[in-house]
């Protein structure tokens, strides 16, 4: 009777131990996170077209304020005279201009501000 | 100080009275160990002992009802009458069809001699999953994409027309939406009650294409700590599901506790690649806590719930544009792979419930309050919410049961429900719908009457739920009510092993805030969706036959239905775009008619009585007479078999633990009625097995292949069904489920 006992108190021990090492991770706050981000423009056949930008320093990757700021409503990214962004397909290039939702003209402001994760392929 | 030593005397008090004491014997006068006895109304589980006695601390009321059940014999209900012990005679039973109506058993939704009501054990050793097994009854199928967000789909409708009840509490979150699961998990729930079709007068008027009703394992009392580890592991999405539960039990107090973790990364098609942002992460804990005193029960009961399902198949612009290719991985790396992605939903569900009842010889006096608070977070963005909703649901529903006559044969239900349902938005990017309330009145009176073979039963009830809202950011101010009355009335009658019933029941629906007031892109559906304020009720009336016939070796369940649906809301595109999406909008149409069969059958060879063969047929034509196209989200017609053999009469097989095995398949005809903006589905082929191993008396273990032949295939009513294509479900994998009771 002691060792069933013993042995129902280690398992419940173990369980418990267990549930509580694997619950303390859910955290939502991403602000610390790095990540890539892509203007998006609708292709007009349903698709869209996908442009990879860079951050300030000229990395793919954004983190903390500035991710916060890209994904926000006044974000642009500019492309300065002579230079041209070319779509991940291949062609379709945009050139000078400010593009983004908080881009100074209406075309710009057509394109969105990507930033989540897609599969490998 | 006195009042204390009288509160903890009568907690902790040892029963002066009398106790409730049986005898459980087969027909040969031996007894019958380890028949389950459920004191329904105490909800409360005794099992017989070697000698098939089994007692109860305290004598119950005359009319409690008593369910006894063990395998492999016909359970049995018995009105509790005499002051005397019990003696419960059990037949050997060989064809076992309690969830399709044959076999006589206990429903809190009602009389299931009068209403088509049909149960299902929830086996977390014999499952992938708790919607998964459900689904193996005819009619019930589920929208999905992977086992993260799962949903049901009964006799053809879904969202807001299948009610969901847990513990008696009616779960509302956002459930409109089919990337919205259920919002609970299969921790500690013992079984589900279905009704199908528009027949649940009791637990609401809305539930047009059924309720269902789960609930939590019944209160074990042997005044010992009982309890049980179990754990589920599959190589597709490299799911790690870990469940404990306690129970314990003091005289006249009870406890049960259930903890649950799960995780589970992104699931593998057919073609070997895995479906990106499939995964999702689950944590569960209840908590239930019973006291019992002369003729008075007090439950409380909380459960606190929160998953974060990734939204997979996730695009921008025209989903069926897109290629697979562009929304899945080559391999997972479970060193990053488990953790959350966007776009991807936060929920946090909790439920507080508190029932009391006085049950009394000739009526039974109950209270149900309780409180359900869902709060969903979708996010598609890195650092700020698309949504965020809390959706408060709170309910109270008071019930008297009067038995009349001097057979007491005749039952009188009284009762009200009292719904007062809250949406709010937290500060998001976006909003869908607006804040807004509703509040639902209702009264209802249902009579039952039986006598020797034949039974009739009549219900009315009165629904008065107003709607209001006032919201700057959508500027719209409405305030509208909406009265209607359902009904419910149904006869039956028995001849030798002949059983019929026939049921006839109308309901209504009132709008929901989405269908009134959505404007705004819903991510989890990749539509902008418009609501219209100018929908009205939507009415149904359903009439429903069911045969059934059995003997020791066949049984068979005949059940034709038809349901007309009178200003039918639905969602149709309307042929714009916005920000990339295309637009839907709410709309009712006129008619709609939904009619099938159902059929089921169990046989057992008489030389091989441990074979079981069990099918099930069902067919269903949704038939929309306003438009040329039919109905979304309507599953097709299948043939659903499942063949077990059970080991437990060959020694050679027990001696190396083998229980049994079991064969599911489940054929799906092509479906070639559908909605304007869906296409036709082909017909496929889907097997799983699963080998049952009793380790020792404690330690269950079940080993399955998911779709052995690894079938390439997309569900008509798969959430993905849209997108690329139509996106495959998981295709071959193996799980592992493991239970150990102590």
């Amino acid at each position: 009777m002691i060792t069933k006992n013993f042995l129902n108190i280690a398992i419940i021990t173990c369980s418990l131990a267990l549930f509580t090492s694997c619950s303390s991770d859910d955290d939502h706050d991403h602000s610390s996170e790095c990540h890539g981000c892509h203007l998006a423009l609708p292709d007009g056949s349903g698709g869209e077209l996908m442009y990879d930008i860079t951050n300030a320093a000229g990395g793919v990757e954004f983190c903390g304020n500035e991710l916060a700021d890209a994904e926000s409503n006044t974000f642009f990214f500019e492309i300065s005279a002579g230079d041209s962004l070319l779509c991940d397909a291949g062609g379709h290039p945009i050139y000078e201009g400010q593009y983004g939702p908080g881009a100074n003209d209406s075309i710009g402001q057509l394109y969105e501000v990507h930033c989540e994760d897609h599969g490998d392929h | 100080m006195k009042v204390i030593i009288v509160v903890f005397s009568m907690l902790f008090s040892f029963s002066l009275f009398s106790q409730t004491k049986g005898l459980v014997l087969d027909k040969e006068k031996n007894p019958v160990q380890g028949a389950s006895v459920l004191f329904t109304d105490q909800n409360i589980l005794v099992e017989s002992n070697e000698n098939g006695d089994f007692s109860f601390l305290e004598k119950i009321p005359v009319n409690s009802i008593l369910h006894i059940y063990k395998h492999g014999y016909s359970s049995k209900l018995i009105k509790f009458q005499q002051k005397e012990d019990l003696e419960i005679i059990m037949d050997k039973l060989h064809v076992d069809l309690d969830e399709v109506g044959v076999s006589e058993f206990y429903s809190d939704l009602g009389n299931i001699k009068f209403t088509s009501i049909e149960k299902k054990k929830i086996d977390f050793v014999q499952s992938s999953s708790m919607v998964e097994s459900i689904t193996e009854l005819g009619g019930v199928d589920m929208i999905s994409s992977g086992l993260g967000i799962q949903k049901f789909v009964v006799r053809g409708l879904s969202g807001m027309r299948v009610v969901t009840y847990l513990n008696g509490m009616q779960i509302n979150n956002q459930q409109w939406a089919n990337d919205h699961g259920i919002g609970f998990t299969d921790l500690g729930i013992n079984e589900v009650e279905l009704i199908k079709g528009a027949s649940a007068l009791k637990y609401g008027s809305e539930a047009i294409g059924g309720l269902l009703y789960f609930k939590d394992f019944p209160f074990t009392a042997d005044n010992k700590l009982k309890g049980f580890i179990a754990s589920k592991l599959n190589n597709s999405s490299y799911l790690t599901n870990n469940q404990i539960g306690l129970n314990w039990n003091y005289n006249n107090f009870f406890v049960d506790f259930y903890g649950e973790y799960t995780l589970s990364t992104d699931y593998r098609m057919p073609n070997g690649d895995y479906l990106f942002n499939s995964r999702f992460k689950q944590s569960a804990y209840k908590f239930s806590l019973a006291h019992r005193y002369k003729r008075f029960q007090n439950i409380f009961r909380f459960h606190y719930h929160q998953e974060t399902p990734g939204i997979p198949g996730h695009v921008h612009g025209d989903p069926s544009l897109t290629n697979i290719i562009d929304l899945s991985s080559s391999s997972v790396d479970l060193e990053n792979d488990y953790a959350e992605t966007r776009p991807n939903q936060y929920v946090d569900n909790q439920l507080f419930i508190y029932e009391f009842k006085y049950l009394a010889d000739n009526f039974k006096l109950s209270l149900h309050a309780g409180q359900f608070i869902n709060h969903l977070v979708e996010w598609e963005k890195w650092t700020k919410p698309g949504f965020d909703l809390t959706l408060v649901n709170t309910q109270i529903r008071p019930n008297l049961l009067i038995y009349l006559g001097e057979e007491k044969n005749i039952n009188l239900n009284l009762g009200s429900q009292i719904t007062y349902v809250d949406n709010k938005n937290n500060p998001a990017d976006d909003v869908l719908t607006p804040d807004a309330s509703s509040e639902n009145m209702a009264v209802y009176a249902i009579f039952d009457y039986e006598k020797d073979n034949i039974g009739l039963n009549a219900g009315v009830r009165f629904d008065s739920k107003s709607v209001k809202c006032d919201d700057e950011y959508f500027n719209i101010y409405y305030d509208k009510s909406f009265n209607s009355t359902s009904f419910s009335s149904g006869i039956y009658y028995n001849y030798l092993e002949n059983n019929f019933r026939l049921t006839y029941s109308g309901a209504f629906r009132a709008p929901h805030f989405s269908e009134l007031f959505s404007d705004g892109v819903h991510h989890g559906t990749n539509r902008y969706e418009i609501g219209s304020q100018d929908l009205d009720i939507e009415y149904a009336n359903q009439i429903d036959f069911k045969y059934h016939w059995a003997n020791e070796h066949f049984g068979l369940v005949f059940n034709p239905f038809l349901q007309n649906i009178t200003d039918f809301i639905s969602i149709r595109p309307n042929g714009n775009n916005s920000g990339g999406y295309k637009e839907y909008e709410y709309v009712q149409y006129n008619s709609v008619q939904l009619r099938g069969l159902e059929m089921n059958l169990h046989y057992h060879p008489h030389k091989l009585h441990n074979l079981h063969f069990e099918q099930s047929y069902s067919i269903l034509q949704a038939i929309n007479n306003d438009s040329q196209f039919g109905l979304a989200m309507v599953p097709a017609n299948s043939i659903k078999t499942k063949v077990i053999f059970d080991f437990s009469s060959y020694k050679s097989l027990v001696k190396y633990k083998f229980n049994n095995i079991s064969l599911y398949h489940i054929y799906k005809f092509e479906q070639n009625d559908f909605s304007e903006y869906e296409e036709s589905t082909e017909s496929y082929n889907v097997y799983n097995v699963r080998l049952s191993l009793k380790v020792t008396s404690k330690f269950d273990l079940a080993i399955g292949v998911n779709n052995i032949l690894n079938e390439e295939y997309t569900p008509h009513i798969s959430r993905v069904r849209g997108v690329a294509g139509g996106i495959p479900n998981p295709g071959r994998y193996i799980s592992l489920n493991m239970k150990y009771s102590f």
